[in-house]
This record gives C-alpha cells, sequence and structure tokens, in this order.
C-alpha cells in the first residue's frame, strides 16, 4: 500500500502518532539535531543540514527541500537500551532481602528512523534477544512496543558510509510506514498492519506508479552520493592476519581513549552493572548504566588492565565492530552511519582506519 | 530464566582456608550443574562477581572465594545460616570423554585449583577409564595451599604433586615453578592437559607441553576474564571473538591460540 501525501497530512500522521505513543523525533537544540522526547511537529529540523566532517560538526539552513537533513546525532539505543535503567530495587528488611524488578513498558513511535538506525536495531535486536541465549527481558520490554516511521534519505553527509555495510537502501526492515520525499510531497508506504490502523481515518490518495519511480529514483540518487566505503571481501580475515601490525601504535597515539565514539554508536552495546546505595544498607539498586572498551577499568584482572594501552582498546573497538562482531553474531557491527568519526574530538576515521589497516601489505 | 534473577542459598559451612580465602558450602539448588561451571554471587550494595562451583551434590555448593574488594569482601564476613543470592550455573565444561583412554593431567595454578576441585572429584570416580591420572599444583607459599584435607585423600588415590614457590621450614615437598612438576612427569604424546591458572602460568606450561609433543588440540584452559553478566550481553569477558562467560570459561587450547597468545586482545 502506497499513497502520495503533502505536509499537511503529514503533520497529521504525527498528531495521530502522539495519541497512542510517546514520539521521538528528530529536534534542532543548541546547535544540534538529536532525537527528543514529546516534540511539537513543528520543532522537527525541517529545512537544516548537516555539516559532518571527522572531528566537526555544525548544522546550517538550506532551500532544498524539507526532509535535507541526516540522521540526529543520538541512536534509538539511547531510548531502548538507556544510559541509565534500573534493574532491580533490593530492600533489606529484618535481615530478609526483597527484589523488585522493574521493567519499564513505555509505547515509544520513533518518527523518522534512517536506514542505518534500522539496520543499527536489527543488529541490537540480535545482540540482546534473537542470537542470545538468555534474552534480555529489560530490552524487550521496551522494543515490543515502538512503532516506526522510517525516512529514506535524500541527502547524504560527508562521513556516510552504509552502503558498503551490509545497510540495504531497498530493505524497510522492521519499519511501519515508510516516507519519502518526492519533488512534490511525499511517498508513504504502509509496511505494516499497525501502520495501516494507525492511517485509519485519514482521506490519502494512493501513489500512482510514477511515485513509485521517482522514490526509487531518489533512492539510487542516494546512493551514489555517498562517497565513503570499506570493501568488505575477506575484511575479517585480513584485519585478523593484521592484529600485530605496528599501524595500531600509531592511531594509539592519536586517539585519546575517551569513549566518545562508543557513546555515539548505534550497535556499541556494553555496559556495567552499579551498585546504587543507601548510606546504611537497607536499600540498593542495581543499574545498568553505559560501558565502553575504551574505559580503563573495562577489561581489569587483579588490578591489571589486558587492554593497558589506548592502542590495545583501540584495536579492540574496530576489531570488534569489523571482524568478531562477523564471528558472534554473522555480520560485521558497524553500519556505516559515520557518528564516531564526526564526534571523533582527535578526528579518527574509523572508514579511513581500516582503509588503512586493509592497505598495509 | 529471566538473565538477572537471583536464586536464594544458605551458608552451612564457613572454612578459613588461609588469610585471605574461606571456602563456603552453600545449599541451593541449581539447575544440573557441571565441572567447569559457575555461579554469580550477589552482595547487596556491593554487586555481582563470578565463583567457580568447586563442588556440587545434591543441592549442596562448595565454593572458594579469595577475598579482592567489592563482592568478595561480603565473604570475609559471612556467617554461617546467612542467606546469599546468587544466579547460574554459567559457561561450559571440562569435557572430561576427551581424555577417556588416555593420560590425564590436571594442572592448577593458585586459586585455579578451586576450578579443578570438583574435575578432579569426578575423574577420580572414573579413574578407570584413563591411562593415567596426573594432577600438578602449584601454589605461592605454605599459607596459600588450599584443600589440605582433600589433597591428602587425592594422594592416595592418583598421582598428586604440590609444589610451592617459596620455601617454608614445614613444608617437606618441593620449591620451585609448577612448571617444575610438568618438566618432570613422563607422559604419552597423546594425553590431554586441563589446566587453570593465571595467564602467565598458562603460558609457561604451553611452552612445556609443546616442547614434550602434546597437541594443542589436546589442552583445554579456563580463562578468567572481566565479568558483568555472564550471559554473553555486557562485552567484558572478550577476548578476540570469543565471549568468556559464554563460549567458557574452558577452551580448547587450538582455537583461542591466535588471539590469547597477543598481547591486548
Ligand atoms: C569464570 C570465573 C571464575 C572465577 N572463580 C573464582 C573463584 O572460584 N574464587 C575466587 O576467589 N575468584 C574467582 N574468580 C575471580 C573473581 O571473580 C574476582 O576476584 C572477583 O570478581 C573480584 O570481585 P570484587 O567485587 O571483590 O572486586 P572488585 O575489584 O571490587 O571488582 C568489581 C567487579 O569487577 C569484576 N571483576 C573484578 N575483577 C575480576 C576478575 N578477576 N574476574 C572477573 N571479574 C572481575 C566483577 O564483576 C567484580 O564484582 C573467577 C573469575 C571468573 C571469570
Ligand atoms: S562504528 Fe561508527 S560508523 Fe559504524 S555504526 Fe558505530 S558509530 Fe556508526
Ligand atoms: S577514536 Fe576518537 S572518539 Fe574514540 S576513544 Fe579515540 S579519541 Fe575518543
Ligand atoms: S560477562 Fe558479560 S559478556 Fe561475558
Amino acid at each position: 500500500m502506497a499513497f502520495k501525501i503533502d505536509i499537511t497530512t503529514l503533520r497529521q500522521i504525527y498528531e495521530k502518532l502522539k495519541e497512542c505513543y510517546e514520539v521521538i523525533s528528530p529536534v534542532y537544540d543548541n546547535g544540534v539535531i538529536q532525537y527528543r522526547e514529546n516534540p511539537s511537529f513543528d520543532a522537527i529540523p525541517f529545512g537544516k543540514t548537516q555539516i559532518e566532517y571527522a572531528g566537526t560538526y555544525f548544522v546550517s539552513d538550506t532551500e532544498k527541500n524539507y526532509i535535507s537533513y541526516v540522521r540526529p546525532s543520538n541512536t534509538l539505543k539511547n531510548f531502548l537500551r538507556p544510559p541509565q535503567e534500573v534493574l532491580y530495587k533490593v530492600y533489606k528488611k529484618d535481615e530478609k532481602i526483597y527484589f523488585e524488578s522493574t521493567h519499564v513498558k513505555r509505547p515509544m513511535a520513533f518518527f523518522d528512523v534512517r536506514k542505518c538506525d534500522l539496520k543499527a536495531l536489527s543488529i541490537l535486536d540480535d545482540v540482546f534477544i534473537n542470537k542470545n541465549n538468555y534474552p534480555d527481558d529489560y530490552y524487550k520490554a521496551l522494543r515490543e512496543n515502538i512503532f516506526i516511521v522510517a525516512v529514506n534519505c535524500s541527502e547524504v553527509s560527508n562521513v556516510c558510509f552504509c552502503s558498503s555495510m551490509n545497510v540495504d537502501f531497498n530493505n524497510d526492515y522492521m519499519a511501519d510506514i515508510v516516507l519519502t520525499e518526492l519533488k512534490d510531497g511525499f511517498l508513504l508506504e504502509v509496511k505494516t498492519e499497525k501502520g495501516k490502523r494507525l492511517l485509519e481515518g485519514l482521506v490519502l490518495q494512493e501513489a500512482k506508479e510514477d511515485d513509485i519511480k521517482e522514490k526509487n529514483q531518489v533512492l539510487t540518487q542516494t546512493y551514489t552520493k555517498i562517497k565513503k566505503s570499506i570493501n568488505k571481501e575477506n575484511l575479517k580475515e585480513d584485519l585478523y592476519k593484521k592484529i600485530d601490525h605496528p599501524y595500531w601504535e600509531n592511531i594509539g597515539i592519536r586517539c585519546f581513549g575517551c569513549s566518545s565514539c562508543t557513546q555515539v554508536c548505534p550497535t556499541c552495546f556494553c555496559f556495567d552493572i552499579v551498585e546504587r546505595n543507601s548510606l546504611d544498607g537497607s536499600y540498593s539498586e542495581r543499574v545498568r548504566v553505559y560501558d565502553s572498551c575504551f574505559n580503563p577499568t573495562f577489561a581489569t584482572v587483579h588490578k591489571f588492565n589486558l587492554r593497558d594501552k589506548i592502542s590495545f582498546r583501540y584495536r579492540h573497538w574496530l576489531l570488534h565492530k569489523m571482524a568478531y562482531w562477523q564471528d558472534q553474531f554473522g555480520d560485521v557491527g558497524c553500519v556505516g552511519c559515520g557518528r564516531c568519526i564526526t564526534w571523533c574530538p582527535a578526528k579518527i576515521d574509523i572508514e579511513v582506519e581500516t582503509n588503512n589497516v586493509r592497505d598495509i601489505l | 530464566m529471566k538473565p538477572y534473577d537471583l536464586t536464594e542459598g544458605k551458608i552451612l559451612k564457613v572454612y578459613r582456608e588461609n588469610y585471605n580465602t574461606v571456602t563456603v558450602n552453600v545449599e541451593v539448588n541449581l539447575n544440573n550443574p557441571k565441572p567447569g561451571q559457575f555461579v554469580m554471587f550477589y552482595a547487596i550494595g556491593r554487586g555481582e562477581a563470578p565463583i567457580t562451583i568447586a563442588d556440587y551434590r545434591d543441592g549442596f555448593m562448595v565454593n572458594t572465594i579469595r577475598i579482592v574488594r567489592d563482592v568478595t569482601g561480603y565473604f570475609d564476613r559471612v556467617r554461617e545460616g546467612d542467606v546469599i543470592h546468587l544466579r547460574g550455573p554459567y559457561g561450559n565444561l571440562w569435557p572430561t570423554n576427551k581424555a577417556f583412554g588416555k593420560d590425564i593431567i590436571v594442572v592448577s595454578g593458585g586459586l585455579g585449583l578451586a576450578a579443578t576441585r570438583w574435575l578432579l572429584e569426578e575423574v577420580i570416580k572414573q579413574k578407570h577409564r584413563f591411562k593415567n591420572v596426573i594432577s600438578l599444583y602449584g601454589a605461592k607459599s605454605y599459607d596459600d595451599i588450599l584443600y589440605r584435607e582433600k589433597i591428602g585423600e587425592w594422594e592416595k588415590e592418583i598421582d598428586f604433586r604440590t609444589i610451592l614457590n617459596i620455601k617454608n621450614e614445614m613444608w617437606k615437598g618441593k620449591v620451585g615453578l609448577i612448571t617444575d612438576l610438568v618438566k618432570e612427569i613422563e607422559i604419552d604424546k597423546d594425553s590431554v592437559v586441563f589446566m587453570c591458572g593465571p595467564d602467565p602460568m598458562v603460558n609457561a606450561v604451553i611452552e612445556i607441553l609443546k616442547s614434550k609433543d602434546i597437541k594443542k588440540e589436546n589442552i583445554y584452559v579456563s580463562l578468567e576474564r572481566h565479568m558483568k553478566c555472564a550471559v554473553g550481553t555486557c562485552g567484558h569477558c572478550m577476548i578476540g571473538p570469543y565471549f568468556v562467560c559464554k563460549d567458557g570459561p574452558v577452551f580448547n587450547y587450538k582455537d583461542i591460540e591466535y588471539f590469547y597468545t597477543k598481547k591486548g586482545v
């Protein structure tokens, strides 16, 4: 099912979503385009564009079209595996201990999710549910109640390289409805029953064959605009072979080990579980927080950090994304969204570094 | 079962092994645990820590815990009758069947003996299935020796040898490194080795085993890595592409050698 709609209808769809969900959509605030909870349709940064390079980010205006910006700086991970989540509340009463498990269920609608982030979501699903012998019930509780409005990109940024990282533009993944901006309006494709139900009551005009054609043109054009790429052929084997190469030291000198890259990455899943307790020892919360393989305590065994050099930590991170992940989950762990490139204060570029390592003989 | 739900256990006995180590007997119902596996112990306000199952029979578990800091520190003050919380069992097992009909060598360094204790008990029970059973144990000092009574029993059943790093007038046995014990034993080329100890010990022993022509695929090591979740989700325990908590802790040396021998992997 596909329809051609205008911006007024898009606003109606947004309002309908707000009736049943907590809507999360990109917002321009403080110089950054970010996913935010409960914004208004008018807060969506239509007509804005991001200028992104390694270590560089700013937003400017453009006249081109409505959806001229690219993916936001934060990710779905921030909502489905929040930076802080209480797993248990633990009470001690009369020398006995009681646990209260605290699953949050909040129906969330993500308005405007790009293909890279949809692919990242399917990767997180594998990590936390599908390819895990102990499916994570906290992730699941949040994950099960979401609605996804996907958007096909018509613009790209300088740091995007999704097209070479198994992100399929012709796959709509788990989107409920998909939007593509056309010259005069939007193509609205309905992919699920949930999507169909949302649109009930709206007067919609069926899309014509030409509209579908135009959408496919948009996809192809966007695809060709992407300049960066990683050749995945034998990528794993090649990286494994070069695990000892002195080039990693060269990266280690430049990297600050700040963990910024892992925080913005949509697929980085590592966490710590910490205790937040009362002084008298009668109450404690088991809180799951983001952790990072760049943290010096991440791999300590008896006070020794097994990755005691930053070059070891960077290598671990890159190898996990590009190689280990393939062994663990059958796919690369990077979707080529480029966030880690933009937000690296040392201007380290994972696409450049991977290619550098690959080109070293 | 939800990944982080804890079960109750009751401390039946606390035995002080030495200045920093306690052995506890815990009454707890676990789902069919096996030698090689571990549990996560929880202490309120402190967190969780992975601890090997040193023995388990009909609802009674043995654990030996070295007091380090937060979580293990709780066991410094644990008393008989205390209720504790844990989850598990996790991880894979010692594949004893791989050694049927062959010499089996168990190498344990320091607290590694906790991880091989139950294995030894099972191997002794099935002694007839192996050609020869040899167990080598290296402890730092006289005070560090664990399971003194058990060792007495084992010495009667199998070739059990102990070596201390540091001399002591109470100690009449050998002094040196565990590698000295590995050097002196005479074993078949197709022997199967089960090993648990600190990484430097494992590396040194492997070198000697290689010089004795023991095949890499006949060496199994139990590894220790930082752990938080125990279910393959937190990322802490990775070594190369392996999660020690779910793909291990017991690994076939041939599988991990490439990553294990690289620094910082
Ligand atoms: C599979 C396995 C089996 C083990 N079996 C035993 C055993 O039978 N007896 C024993 O005394 N010790 C064992 N250890 C080591 C023991 O888990 C650590 O000494 C313990 O986690 C230290 O916790 P802590 O809270 O006292 O120390 P802290 O320094 O306060 O550590 C905080 C947390 O970091 C993690 N951590 C820190 N050090 C280690 C480490 N060396 N290994 C894993 N996680 C760590 C844990 O989650 C720990 O709770 C085992 C480790 C592993 C991986
Ligand atoms: S590694 Fe970088 S480019 Fe790849 S998914 Fe993560 S943030 Fe995006
Ligand atoms: S690569 Fe960049 S963002 Fe990542 S830890 Fe190093 S300096 Fe920080
Ligand atoms: S301990 Fe969390 S992944 Fe192994």
